[in-house]
Formats: C-alpha cells, structure tokens, sequence
C-alpha cells in the first residue's frame, strides 16, 4: 500500500513540474528569440559604427561622418560605451541590466569625448594632418 | 504515523526535483549550444578591408623611412617595389601589414596576433607568380608561407582559414609586358 502510494505521489509531483516546465519552454524561446533580436540589432549598430571608424582610419583626406545613435532598440534602454586607445572598443550596453548587448573591436581611436552617455549622435572625425582619429557622443 | 506518511511525501519530491532538474539542465544546454554554432559562423566584416590595410600601411610606412616596399597602389603592383617586399619580409612575418597597424596608422579593429597571414599573387595560367625566389611571403605557425604552400594548404592547422583575392596588373615597364595577376592574401585564424 505505502510502495504504491509512493509511486503515486511522484507521479503526481513529477507531472505536475513537468506540465510548469512545458509551459515555461513555451515561453522561454520567445524572450530568448527577442533577447537574441535585440542583440542582433545592437550587433548591427555596432558594426555601422566599425565601419564608418574603418573609413576613417584608412582615409587619405580630413574624414567626418555621423551615426545616429537611438536611445532604444527592440524596447531595451541602450548606453553606448567608447573606450578609446588602448583598449579601441565599443560596447552597446542594456541600460538597465548593465548587460553588453554588442562589442566590436574597432581602429585605433585616439581621442574619445562623451558629452551624453545616452547621446543621439555619434561624430567620427580623421585629422590627416594631425593623423588622429577622433570619436564624440553628443 | 503522520511523520511516517510526510517523509514518503519529501521522498517523492526530492526524487522528482532531481528527474526535473536533469532535464531542465538537458533541455537548457541544447538550446545554449544551438545558439553558439550560430555565432561561431559570423561573417568577419573587417576582412573586406584587409587589401586596403595593407596598402594603407606600406604607404604610411614609405611616408616615415623610405624603405620603397610600397608596391600597391591603386590597383597598380609596382615590380620593382613588390620584389623589395618579398625579399625583406618574404619570410617574416607580414600579418602586422595586412592585419595590425603600423606605429602611424590606426588598423580595421583586428588583433595581429590571432592571425597569420600569407601573400601569394597567380597569373592567368594559374601557377604562382615567383617573386626574389618566393611563391609566397608571410610566416606561419609551422614555417614560412613559401614552404607551407608548395607543398598543402597554408591553414592546415588553423582553427579557419580565408581567401581574398583582387585583381591587379603588374607594371613591368612597357604596355607589352605588364599583365593582370590575381592578389591573393590567406589569413588564417588561430
């Protein structure tokens, strides 16, 4: 009677955390698909603003070009965060939960000024002259 | 005979977490590492820019000490410039020109020392171009890329490997004798 009593109770109890669990895969992909979505996007950012350091770097006149930077992507508060030479990076950061959404290892960036960490615009500029690569978040 | 019947109570439970768990850790591990081999197969978007670094360097480099190793430009190979080139650095590293950044220039956002690189340049006959006695310059893990690539494939025991390729024509000097060659650059991933 108790064996089969216990065999009873842990059907119970495992089919009972199995149905939570289903039901928590049901949803889980999707808030992985979104989390995913929004680092593919921050991913994507991150490269347009590679690219336009990449021109610079490699141009042979005075270079200035702009990349809009917005404020949210796929309804996550983002934070842009330039570290400059040495390190020559850029993190897309989730503002909230302080997660990097993107990282992208640019040219060597010789001068980096944040007048806005959550800033709208970001300003590349190559001094051939002076032969300095200049990044501002304004 | 209550503390009896909540002890096979607690039994169940703890068996069923255990069975839960294990799957849970299963099911989550599977969906983890579905989501790897899709980020280990991104595309390296810098690689686009690899043939205009280079270039890039040899002219920031000839702008510094006039070492005449500047034999792009523009599409144009200089010959006498390219056999500088391959007799300085033929069988020395060269992944600080196509990958890295000299002292006076600012790079693609790559790190030098997670590739090797080999420079290599095919006529329309398909053999390579021989250049100061060498088929290729660079050096690799194993050896010099001249030795590696005559005999098997340069990135053999690299984790990836790369080919870039772009036509150039090669001034020899008259019209008659310069000729379209194919630039080759094999980077190979650590």
């Amino acid at each position: 009677m108790r064996k089969c009593q216990l065999f009873f109770e842990f059907i119970v109890i495992f089919a009972v955390m199995l149905l939570i669990f289903l039901v928590f895969l049901a949803f889980f992909p999707a808030s992985l698909e979104k989390l995913e979505s929004t680092e593919k996007l921050a991913q994507r950012l991150a490269n347009e603003i590679k690219v336009k350091l990449i021109t610079a770097s490699l141009a042979d006149a005075d270079y200035e070009g702009t990349v809009p930077i917005p404020s949210r992507l796929n309804a996550v508060d983002i934070k842009l965060v330039i570290f400059k030479s040495p390190e020559n990076a850029i993190n897309i950061n989730d503002t909230d939960t302080g997660k990097i959404l993107a990282r992208a290892f640019t040219p060597k960036i010789d001068t980096a000024t944040i007048i806005d960490p959550y800033g709208a615009t970001l300003e590349i500029k190559k001094n051939y002259a002076a032969n300095s690569v200049s990044v501002t978040l304004k | 005979m209550k503390a009896k019947k909540s002890q096979a109570i607690s039994v169940d439970l703890v068996i069923a977490i255990v069975i839960f768990a294990i799957i849970f850790t299963v099911a989550l591990s599977l969906l983890f590492s579905f989501q790897k081999k899709g980020i280990d197969n991104s595309h390296e978007l810098e690689m686009e820019y690899v043939f205009a670094n280079l270039e890039h360097n040899l002219e920031a480099e000839q702008k510094i000490s006039v070492t005449n190793r500047d034999f792009i430009k523009d599409y144009r190979i200089e010959k006498a410039k390219l056999n500088k080139f391959f007799s300085d650095l033929g069988t020395s590293s060269i992944d600080q020109y196509v990958i890295g950044n000299l002292p006076q220039t600012h790079g693609i956002g790559l790190e030098p020392e997670s590739y090797d690189a080999c420079l290599f340049f095919m006529g329309n006959d398909g053999l390579r171009l021989t250049v100061s006695g060498l088929e290729a310059a660079g050096y690799l893990k194993s050896g010099t890329c001249h030795d590696k690539i005559i005999v098997s494939n340069p990135c053999d025991d690299y984790k990836q490997s790369i080919s870039l390729l772009k036509p150039v024509l090669l001034i020899e000097g008259s019209t008659d004798t310069n000729r379209i060659l194919q630039m080759n650059l094999v980077i190979c991933k650590k």
